[in-house]
């Protein structure tokens, strides 16, 4: 706030030209000269004690196009002191635009485009007895270059990220203005919410002002963002307390493939029990339970493709039968021997001497 | 006078529009109705309503001893499957109307009956009713199964949370409290969703508070509740006649007429009379075709027809000779007879291909009644469960106008809401009033109304102004053929009006206006290989007060009234294809559109303007997911001046791949480049520009027997943000290893900035965290960290998280991280040293 004093104080300083009577404007056209809405933001210094009654108008020409729009206000009451236009006053104000392009392009977007302007004030009073007396004129130049959208770059639109603390990149506003600085909102997406819901009924994560840099790494007192849940984030451009551009408004999810989540336990059935009903779905690994009332041993096994009979199975691996009752896994997923549709023929020699065949079709798991 | 002339060019824009592509939407439904329509109505089929007024009557029949029998209760007109009811039954189909549809309908029925005569609407009324009243279940007043839990309420979400934390440029406190809420009023849900956020910052000192609310009709917990009801009250598979042993019941239908053709042979003798007995059953009647049961008759011995007597020269001079000859004439007796028997074939055959059509068409009608879900889904396409139930809600509950019309509703929200439509008209915009949407034959129509500001929420409390007016109030409507969300054409309008409003500290003061848009929207469906997008939007935007050139007259128009004006500078068009082909595992975006300079839709806060904007998105999978790649681009060229061809361009680039080697290594590697320039008058120049290079490991396995998971990675960034170069390297490690049922995590973060142009300084984050359960009931985590930004700060602290299911459904959170300076400089904009949240949440579902 203190800085937008200075540079008010500054600009009343150094930036007026032409003035005459007690009357000088505030005005700062790189930020109130790119809409026809900032001009009458315009403030109106008084430095004299008493009250009139005044009217004001507005004219912006620009070098290649000569004039743009004038804009006149409804007469009403200067105080002594800085003044505001009052908001009723503005909604009265009488607009008359050129029949150029550019005044065209003004006239439907409400913004001023690249160009050299002149921006000039004029106080007139507006009692009867000093009618159309000038009070103060004041004008402003500056070549304004419009600025490009704010767009965002890191984490992309929809993505899924599996940092959960993950950086944030955007592209700078353009032309660089002194003082713009960036502040970015992270907030949780609710189940069923839409992102520009989200943004208003949650409370964000991050609502990180002061920002100078077009990037953010995460906070650090933060906490770490969940697995599975949506995020949006929109970052926006200020200039002290005036908003100038919001970015999109971008979602990404935070996903980490994690094996423990994936396990579903299934059952073991006793190999007699399987090979007895002749057909098992082995999807992605072939499972059942064998008592071996021996000593531990490696299991004896081997495997065939019935489908496809010259098929070799290589990298079968091995497994290990302890004493008593053993839940045994063979997993068959990284093994490309195992085509998803193909029947096999899993033949077993247990450590007892009884062999036992089972024919199964495999399944590939769903990634 | 204005408005009205608006109103009016509007409706036309739009009937136009939507007549043009009702027509070519709607084709395959009215293909059904014509359909139905030769078909004829499906219960007005005799051979149906005698089935059903024969299963009818049964019923009734066993329960004769009902008490509201006695009642005194009007009679069932005579007509449609009404001739077929016997009186008890009639009078339990009345009592079944009366109790369903409301007394009111039986009254109108009455009046139909005596006053208006109107026997078509009636048949197909009491056609309809019958239905409902053959697959009753449960006899209880359909009132009081709608009554019972009509009005209800139940909390499905509560949660609160707080926080404090000191970090320059954040809040220093909040707490936010959610409600979410089912109401059900009169059998329709309401879901309220309540959000108040409070809090105190640095740059607001005094305590501030935002409460947003936000009412929702559930349409899918309204169409389960009536559906219950419906399937309370109703077996919905004798309702679609599912239940009828069609060839038993085809069969006696049959023999039934037949019999009835007979007796209508008086004339005949005995020998004749049994031979007509015997010429034709059932199964000839259902089996053969007309020619066939024609040649059953000529082969008839005992009737000794020939195919002259059925000729209609020969009929008509039979007839005319046993006109002549009315009594028995001994002479002629043996050639009168042959006449008669002849004169009797045709009457009978002509009754038995009657016959034959009405059995014909009682088959069809079952099958339409039975199989309209399977039939309306063939023909739709894309008619889903929920369109059958609510057909059925329709057709089976007494509902009152606002009831039915929510059937037809697919969202109605009031309050502080996101309202979405087609692109080129509504596009995410949040306001505070009220958007509804409704489908009905595969029309639909959105309208809302409400107020836009954009500025003076909480987050937002450290601005008192903005640079977009974004405030506004507005009308919006969206109508055309097919859903929003499925292949449609759809026209749009929206009328805006700026407002200069304030809240809390945000003002808008704007100059006052008048924004008009049309659109349309076309989205096409291209099969298996996805749907293509076309939007097509037009701007106008008057001043109030206003006045162009040399104009002396200061006017304040409508801007419908000039949408065409300054056309190419305030369109907006676009394409966007979106699709895959399942063959290569592969999903497509393309994507191109432009937008004039002036064009300007308060209703789009994100729509572009003086853009054309192209991009591509690919992403394909090998080996079942195992490889992943996907490209990226995006190319905006932004003008910037109406007279020259000065432009911000920017050109975005982007390709990532996954390879998941097995199931417990998988690598990501990321690359993305992303550059503004400025051209015109004067030479090209960039004026940022950044490529970010980006690998990552996910790993899992054991060391010592102690099962891990690690995810390591290292980023290269080149940011160019003139007049500074500068080059970034980043590492970020994630180690967490278990150990019993701990957990230790290590999480380590370096970045430098290796030109050291200060776009970010070197920053060293060091995490470290122990997972732990105390009392078997809440699970905690303790770490230390240690951060270091080169010169600007340096801490070293402590992070302590606790949650607990104090009951089942009630979780409470504590986290806290708590930090010494060692190095603290007024350079420090962004590291805080303490931060504190507590979250209590009861989730109900």
């Amino acid at each position: 706030m203190l800085k937008f004093y200075q540079g008010v104080i500054f600009l009343m300083l150094f930036c007026t030209v032409q003035v005459r009577a007690q009357v000088s404007f505030v005005f700062i056209p790189e930020l109130h000269g790119r809409t026809l809405d900032g001009l009458l933001q315009v403030k109106l210094a008084n430095t004299g004690s008493q009250s009139q009654l005044v009217s004001l108008t507005v004219k912006v020409s620009a070098a290649d196009a000569g004039n743009i729009v004038s804009i006149k206000t409804p007469a009403f009451q200067l105080m002594p002191g800085t003044n505001s236009l009052p908001g009723g006053l503005i909604a009265r104000s009488a607009i008359r635009f050129a029949e150029n392009k550019v005044a065209t392009i003004c006239r439907q977007s409400g913004y001023f485009m690249e160009g050299d302007y002149e921006y000039c004030f004029e106080l007139n009073a507006g009692d009867q007895s000093h009618q159309g007396e000038t009070l103060g004129d004041q004008c402003f130049d500056y070549y304004l270059q419009p600025f490009s959208p704010l767009l965002l770059l890191n984490p992309a639109e929809e993505d899924k990220i599996c940092n959960k603390r993950p950086p944030f990149f955007w592209q700078p506003l353009l032309p660089a203005v002194p003082g713009v600085q960036y502040r970015l909102v992270l907030t949780e997406v609710k189940p069923g919410q839409a992102k520009v819901e989200a943004l208003n009924y949650n409370m964000p994560l991050i609502n990180q002002l002061g920002i100078n840099s077009p990037m953010l790494f995460y906070p650090s007192l933060a906490k770490d963002l969940m697995q599975g849940k949506t995020y949006v984030w929109q970052v926006s451009a200020y200039k002290n307390d005036m908003l100038l551009v919001n970015s999109e408004i971008w979602e990404f999810t935070v996903f980490c493939e994690e094996e423990t989540a994936a396990v579903v336990p299934e059952s073991f059935r006793d190999i007699t029990d399987l090979t007895k009903g002749n057909f098992y779905v082995a999807r992605g690994k072939v499972l059942f339970a064998v008592e071996n009332v021996y000593d531990k041993a490696p299991l004896n096994y081997k495997i065939r493709c019935i489908t496809r009979p010259e098929l070799e199975m290589r990298k079968l691996p091995a497994i290990k039968l302890n004493r008593g009752n053993n839940h045994v896994v063979i997993p068959l997923a990284e093994n490309r021997s195992f085509v998803d549709g193909y029947y096999y023929l899993l033949e077993l020699k247990l450590p007892d001497g009884e062999e036992k065949q089972l024919r199964f079709l495999y399944k590939s798991e769903t990634e | 006078m204005a408005k009205v002339i608006a109103a009016w060019y509007t409706c036309v824009l739009l009937s136009v529009t939507v007549h043009a592509q009702t027509v070519k939407v709607n084709a395959p439904v009215k293909q059904l109705e014509e359909y139905a329509k030769k078909a004829g109505l499906p219960m007005g089929n005799p051979m149906l309503q005698m089935i059903l007024a024969d299963s009818l009557n049964k019923r009734s029949a066993m329960a004769q001893a009902k008490a509201y029998l006695r009642q005194n209760l009007p009679a069932v007109p005579d007509v449609g499957a009404g001739k077929y009811l016997q009186e008890s039954a009639r009078q339990e189909f009345f009592q079944f109307i009366g109790n369903s549809a409301g007394k009111q309908q039986l009254t109108q029925l009455q009046q139909g009956m005596s006053t208006i005569k109107d026997t078509a609407r009636i048949r197909q009324y009491i056609a309809d009713k019958l239905r409902g009243f053959y697959a009753l279940r449960d006899e209880t007043g359909v009132n009081k199964l709608l009554n019972a839990g009509a009005y209800s309420n139940s909390l499905k979400e509560a949660s609160a949370g707080a926080f404090a934390e000191n970090t320059p440029g954040m809040p220093m406190l909040g707490a936010s409290v959610t409600i979410g809420d089912q109401l059900m009023i009169k059998n329709i849900p309401v879901n309220v969703r309540y959000s108040n956020i409070s809090g105190q910052s640095t740059w607001n000192n005094p305590f501030a508070d935002q409460s947003l609310v936000k009412f929702s009709f559930d349409k899918d917990a309204y169409v389960k509740r009536l559906n219950s009801i419906v399937e309370k009250k109703y077996d919905l598979k004798k309702y679609f006649l599912k239940d009828i042993d069609i060839k038993s019941a085809v069969k006696s239908f049959t023999n039934s007429r037949l019999e009835a053709l007979q007796q209508k042979l008086t004339e005949l003798g005995e020998k004749q009379s049994a031979a007509f007995g015997q010429l034709l059953n059932s199964d000839h009647i259902i089996q053969l075709d007309s020619l066939q049961l024609r040649n059953e008759l000529l082969n008839n011995r005992a009737l000794g027809i020939t195919a002259e007597d059925l000729e209609p020269v020969v009929a008509a001079l039979q007839d005319s000779i046993l006109l002549a000859h009315p009594v028995a004439d001994s002479s002629l007796n043996g050639l009168l007879e042959h006449f008669r028997t002849a004169s009797a074939a045709r009457k009978y055959m002509a009754g038995v291909f009657a016959l034959k059509k009405e059995v014909g068409e009682g088959l069809q009608a079952k099958s339409i009644i039975s199989d309209e879900r399977v039939a309306g889904g063939k023909i739709n396409g894309q008619l889903e469960e929920e369109s059958n139930k609510i057909r059925n809600i329709k057709e089976l509950l007494p509902l009152s106008g606002l009831q039915r019309l929510l059937l037809s509703a697919k969202q109605l929200d009031i309050g502080n809401i996101a309202a979405s439509g087609s692109k080129g008209g509504v596009q995410d915009l949040f306001m505070s009033g009220i958007q509804t949407s409704f489908l009905n034959n595969n029309k639909f129509l959105m309208l809302g109304a409400g107020k836009r500001i954009d500025g003076g929420t909480i987050k937002d409390l450290a601005f008192n102004s903005s640079l977009d007016p974004g405030a506004y109030s507005m009308q919006f409507l969206q109508m055309g053929a097919g859903d929003i969300t499925q292949p449609h054409s759809h026209a749009g309008v929206v009328n805006a009006n700026t407002k200069s409003d304030s809240r809390r500290q945000y003002t808008t003061l704007n100059l006052p206006r008048n924004t008009f848009v049309g659109a349309f929207s076309e989205d096409i469906s291209l099969g298996s290989y996805g749907r293509i997008a076309a939007q097509l939007s037009k701007s106008n935007n008057q001043f109030k007060n206003s006045a162009v050139g040399n104009d002396p007259m200061l006017a304040s128009k409508a801007a419908a009234l000039s949408l065409f004006n300054d056309f190419w500078e305030t369109l907006s068009v676009g394409l966007d294809y979106n699709g895959q082909v399942s063959e290569w595992n592969m999903n497509q975006r393309a994507y191109v559109s432009y937008s004039g300079l002036g064009y300007n839709n308060p209703a789009s806060p994100g729509a572009g303007r003086g853009t054309i904007r192209y991009g591509l998105k690919l992403k394909r999978n090998w080996y079942k997911n195992k490889l992943v790649l996907g490209v990226r681009s995006d190319f905006q060229d932004i003008s910037s001046s109406a007279l020259t061809s000065s432009k911000w361009k920017n050109r975005q680039f982007a390709i990532d791949g996954r390879w998941k080697l097995n199931k417990k290594i998988a690598f990501d590697a990321r690359f993305n480049q992303s550059a503004m320039k400025s051209t015109g008058e004067k030479a090209a120049s960039f004026q940022y520009m950044t490529r970010q290079l980006s690998l990552a490991s996910q790993v899992q396995g054991k060391m010592a027997a102690l099962p891990y998971n690690s995810n390591i990675m290292l980023g290269y960034q080149q940011i160019d943000i003139l007049p500074q170069h500068s080059t970034l390297l980043n590492i970020n490690i994630n180690h967490n290893l278990v150990i019993s049922s701990h957990v230790l995590s290590l999480n380590l973060f370096y970045n430098k900035d290796i030109k050291g142009e200060a776009v970010y300084a070197n920053l060293l984050t060091v995490e470290t965290g122990w997972t732990y359960q105390v009392w078997k009931k809440i699970s905690c985590s303790s770490g230390m960290t240690y951060l270091d930004n080169k010169a600007v700060v340096q801490q070293l602290g402590f992070r302590q998280t606790a949650g607990t299911s104090v009951l089942p459904r009630l979780n409470v959170n504590m986290y806290v991280d708590c930090r010494k300076n060692l190095l603290n400089t007024p350079q420090n904009y962004l590291f805080g040293n303490f931060r504190s949240e507590l979250a209590i949440s009861y989730q109900l579902n």
